[in-house]
């Protein structure tokens, strides 16, 4: 190969919040490991809104903090409020928000690249991925280098093939005034990969300065807990967000510009998401809603700059202007950066393997945003697996493969390998059936062992894991200890609105199953006196909903077997009688390696399923 | 691929019995024995041609039909032979089809090609495999609707009201920001709404059970108080032996009777008496243990010396069964018991009445609904779901959201082992439909 610039184990093109984790994860389980990037300003930017977390996100964030990634350790240290969202939805379904200053978290981000050994940091634009017999060989640059590699991961994000569009107004670059990726897409086609548009989009920036917070309401955070297992008790600030309303007269504007909105005029052709709609298409869709909620959200601790979460758009700046001032509160406002919808290039990720190595290409991956996903979070995951099932393959191991019900990163990209994606995919926690199992509190319990055997959990971490469940194991010996009915006992029932048991006694256990005691309430009567709050709380929602739980587990069992039924790979699924043809296409393509994974596919109905049992019958008695 | 045949309709005794060819040679197997005005190798799907088959020594008049693949039940070439009925006239049309080349279907093996060639859901291959073993009128009709999907087509209905629910709670879940939580009113009477509909079907299974099993009736009394001369009266056959030596009926003994559109299992049982010996000790326990099984009994004494200290005894034992009181001998002199219906076993006095009591209490089970279920699986399903709904409504009370999606999810997988729909895709689908969320 002519002009070899050098040589790498892996080479990683995109420095986005997947890209980080493929770099660190490949780095730090020793390949050496290059890093491309556009725009070293653009390292892990958060170029929509400026928290990290969420429902289903933050349980996210914290799977991969117990597989031994970095988003949650940078997200813990760089955040000005955190919130417990879902509190009083049952302990399943709650979830940690922070709101993150964007400059830190990108700077930090940056800080631990640089320090990472194994890992070499350059700003180039990738051109073009090169292959040899079918498998990636390395990856040459606009600047004419060319650096061998054995395995590629493509985290393109939004910069692929992007284009920004704000009313009649469109260029073709990247977000925030960043550059876009401009030749990467030809060489992905040149592979034989199929490439599909999406399009996002973000609010416009405002100047606090000019807002008038007297007139909004201000949400301060909640919780003391993190994302990182590492974290402890970080010290961070608590700087509220607003609320703020749209109104009648905000919809009236929006109404009567519509035909300026290029989602309306047909100048965007990507496609979508509903779960972050423009507050034009909010109006269209939500005629009767008399007003639409918006947060202002601090960007950070150094800035004025607040993200107005819930208007998002691309109507032309003159509307935009009119629109922010028809809002109580944002009368004066001054936008510091539009609102804008960008398209960008992705892959239908039904092109993958669990592994989220690209079918075609041995050694090729692709992680985040690229994949038809959404979302810092979700792409923090796959970054972190790909980097894994890259320095893997390298290692000629088996994949690292995260089940459905161990983990929301197994849901992730069981789904859209399956799935594909037809729009951006967002995870929520509707999407995981095991989710009672999957909270945010217990992700090290499910996970660091797995991150363990895949070699990124450090000695510190596997320390702190050991004794958090030693110290549970101790705790649960105080379980089936009986207390005494007396007086102090009766008053905490009574307080609790709980009937006191028959009987002289009752045992700890009995006492939490009571849906209205909590684990802390027994803390007066000499209980779990030296037991850490996450800890206790753990093991109260083990007992709580212990029925639930145990439910799930045989479920898990049941979907074990049609996980383990095998489908051979020389099948022609478009022989199979009695499978419809939707089914027999989508087989074809996808080649599931179980029954279970076959379930999954969209366009494969319970009825095939059925068709294949008895064909698989039919197959083994011959 | 090999063609098939079977007689699809049950054993014993009826007008016609059919005999089914499913596979690509049908037609021609049909034409080595069979003729018609138009040769069968030039039939027109579906339609009915009468003719002659020739059989092993004698001939039978017939019907056939002929379906071409794949509008077919089995997606394959069908034929439906209609011969007349009995045993021996069908399994000498079977024995000509497999001397003409087709293989005996094994059990559920017209089904089972039906549903590899995608010719059935899987309710609906479960109505047809009823509908295989319909042995009477109603159990027919029973079948019959729920391979149309009657019992499918109301689980639908629930299961998309349970999408409404979870899509408003899954919102609650994944959108804290923008949602709140329930109306806790509403969503409890929804749920207490949907519980009851789920009972009333439920409450159907008992007559569903009849229909397809029979009605249980089970014949008891004293030793020598006429029961097998009932049961003979009942059947109008004579199967057990009829004498007036006490005890002779040591065994249970049951016949089938076919009452209009509902068929009765009826049980002759040993006469029950204190001082048994061995032999009559283990009938007696049989006798009990016939009671257990019993839908209704029919508790026959001498109307003449009326109810004794012993068959007080006995009566005793049958505190929870329904009871028919019948007072045996009204021909021999006046009844003691007036509440009791007045027969005569041997004289065949009042026979009628005691049948239309049974036909009158087969058809009280059936419940208002329309819809009857037949299918043990689908009341496990029903009765699942009523549960799961319950718990749904206990946890509103504590506001855990979590356990509320998992019940109601859980429901609508239930009620999917009858419509074999799944949900979570059309749950987020029906999210973005109703709600205006998202950043």
């Amino acid at each position: 190969m002519k002009n070899n610039n050098g040589k790498f184990d892996i080479i990683v093109i995109g420095a986005g919040h997947a890209g980080c984790e493929a770099a660190l994860a490949s780095a730090r389980l020793g390949h050496r490991t290059l890093l491309l990037t556009l725009n070293l300003e653009a390292i892990a930017f958060l170029a929509c809104n400026p928290s990290i977390g969420g429902t289903a996100k933050g349980q996210i964030v914290s799977e991969i903090d117990a597989l031994g990634g970095e988003m949650g350790i940078i997200a813990d240290s760089t955040s000005i409020q955190f919130k417990m969202l879902g509190t009083g939805k049952g302990p399943a379904v709650q979830s940690l928000r922070a709101q993150s200053d964007k400059r830190r978290y990108h700077s930090r981000m940056k800080y631990a690249l640089e320090n990472q050994e194994n890992l070499i940091l350059k700003q180039a634009e990738a051109k073009e991925i090169l292959t040899t017999d079918g498998a990636v060989s390395g990856v040459s640059t606009t600047h004419g280098e060319t650096f061998l590699c054995r395995a590629v991961i493509v985290c393109t994000g939004v910069y692929l093939g992007s284009r920004i569009i704000i009313g009649e107004y469109s260029e073709n670059t990247g977000p925030a005034g960043f550059a876009g990726a401009k030749f990467l897409t030809e060489s992905l086609l040149k592979h034989g990969i199929e490439i599909q548009r999406f399009k996002t989009g973000t609010p416009a920036r405002l100047n606090s300065r000019s807002v008038n917070f007297s007139l909004l309401e201000p949400q301060y955070g909640n919780t003391e807990a993190r994302f990182s297992y590492l974290s402890g008790s970080a010290q961070n600030p608590d700087i509220p967000c607003f609320l703020a309303y749209t109104n009648e007269n905000t919809h009236k504007i929006i109404r009567e510009n519509l035909h300026r909105a290029p989602m309306y005029s047909g100048n965007i052709h990507g496609t979508g998401a509903r779960y972050c709609p423009s507050i034009e298409d909010k109006i269209v869709r939500f005629a009767d809603k008399e007003r639409h909620q918006l947060f202002l959200e601090p960007e950070g601790e150094g800035t004025n700059e607040i993200y107005l979460q819930g208007l998002s758009t691309s109507l032309p700046v003159d509307v935009q202007e009119k629109v922010v001032h028809s809002i109580a509160g944002l009368e004066n406002a001054e936008i510091l950066r539009y609102a804008y919808a960008i398209e960008y290039d992705c892959i239908n990720p039904d092109q993958l393997t669990p592994a989220l190595e690209v079918k075609k290409i041995g050694g090729l991956f692709t992680a985040g945003q690229i994949n038809g996903t959404s979302g810092y979070e979700e792409a923090a995951a796959q970054g972190l697996v790909a980097g894994i099932n890259a320095s893997r393959k390298l290692n000629a191991l088996p994949p690292f493969i995260l089940r459905r019900d161990e983990s929301y990163i197994g849901v992730l990209i069981d789904d859209i390998i399956n799935k594909g994606t037809k729009e951006p995919y967002r995870m929520m926690t509707s999407r995981a059936e095991h989710r009672l199992h999957l909270r945010q509190d217990n992700a090290d319990f499910r996970l660091t062992p797995r991150g363990r055997e895949a070699g990124l959990v450090s000695d510190e971490r596997w320390e702190r894991f050991l004794g958090k469940q030693a110290d549970i194991q101790s705790a649960e010996t105080e379980l089936d200890q009986t207390l005494k009915v007396d007086e102090k006992l009766i008053e905490l029932l009574c307080a609790r609105e709980e009937n006191p048991p028959r009987g002289g006694g009752i045992t700890v256990r009995e006492l939490l199953r009571r849906p209205n005691i909590s684990g802390a309430d027994l803390r007066p009567l000499g209980i779990f006196e030296d037991l850490q709050d996450s800890i206790l709380s753990i093991l109260e929602t083990n007992i709580k909903y212990e029925g639930y739980l145990k439910k799930q587990e045989s479920e898990i069992a049941a979907a074990k077997k049609a996980e383990q039924t095998l489908l051979p790979n020389d099948i022609d699924y478009s022989a199979i009688g009695g499978l419809r043809i939707e089914a027999r296409q989508k087989l074809n393509k996808i080649r599931p390696v179980s029954l279970g994974q076959a379930s999954r596919i969209s366009g494969v109905s319970p009825a095939d399923i059925s068709v294949l049992i008895v064909y698989l019958a039919g197959r083994s008695g011959k | 691929m090999k063609t098939i045949a079977a007689i699809s309709t049950p054993a014993g005794s009826g007008g016609i019995a059919v005999i089914r060819l499913s596979g690509p040679d049908a037609l021609t197997i049909l034409s080595r024995f069979f003729s018609a005005k138009t040769p069968a190798a030039e039939f027109a799907p579906r339609t009915a041609y009468t003719g002659t088959a020739v059989l092993d020594g004698f001939s039978d008049k017939c019907v056939c039909v002929y379906f071409r693949a794949p509008a077919s039940f089995t997606g394959e070439d069908v034929v439906e032979i209609s011969c007349h009925g009995g045993a021996f006239v069908a399994e000498s049309v079977l024995t000509e089809c497999l001397k003409a080349g087709a293989v005996l279907a094994s059990p559920g093996e017209f089904t089972r090609r039906a549903f590899y060639n995608g010719k059935l859901t899987l309710s609906g291959a479960e109505g047809i495999i009823d509908l295989i073993n319909a042995e009477s009128a109603a159990e027919a009709n029973a079948a019959s609707y729920l391979a149309e999907g009657a019992l499918s087509r109301e689980a639908k209905e629930i299961q998309a009201v349970l999408t409404d629910l979870l899509a408003e709670i899954e919102a609650a879940i994944d959108y804290p920001d923008e949602f709140d939580f329930l109306n806790k009113p509403k969503t409890e009477s929804v749920l207490t709404a949907l519980i009851e509909k789920i009972n009333k079907i439920t409450a159907s299974y008992e007559y569903g059970k009849i229909l397809k099993q029979g009605l249980t009736a089970t014949i008891i009394g004293r030793p020598n108080a006429g029961k097998s001369s009932l049961m003979n009266a009942l059947l109008k056959i004579d199967r057990s032996i009829v004498t007036p030596v006490a005890g002779t009926t040591r065994d249970t003994v049951s016949e089938t009777l076919v009452l209009k559109d509902i068929k009765i299992n009826l049980t002759d049982t040993a006469g029950i008496r204190e001082d048994a010996e061995d032999i009559e000790k283990m009938g007696v326990e049989r006798s009990y243990k016939a009671i257990n099984s019993a839908d209704i009994v029919l508790f026959i004494f001498d109307g003449l010396e009326g109810l004794t200290a012993e068959d007080k005894k006995i009566l005793a034992e049958l505190r929870d069964k329904k009871v028919i009181f019948l007072g045996n001998k009204c021909d021999l002199g006046n009844m003691r018991e007036k509440s009791a219906i007045p027969i005569s076993a041997l004289k065949n006095i009042n026979i009628d009445k005691v049948a239309e009591e049974l036909y009158a209490h087969a058809k009280k089970s059936a419940g208002g609904s329309g819809i009857v279920i037949t299918n043990e699986r689908h009341l496990t399903a029903l009765s699942r779901t009523a549960e799961l709904l319950a718990s749904a409504r206990e946890n509103l009370k504590t506001n855990t959201a979590d356990l509320i999606a998992a019940d109601i999810g859980e429901a609508y997988k239930k009620l999917g082992e009858i419509t074999g729909t799944a949900a979570s895709e059309e749950i987020i689908n029906k999210i973005f439909e109703k709600f205006c969320l998202g950043k």
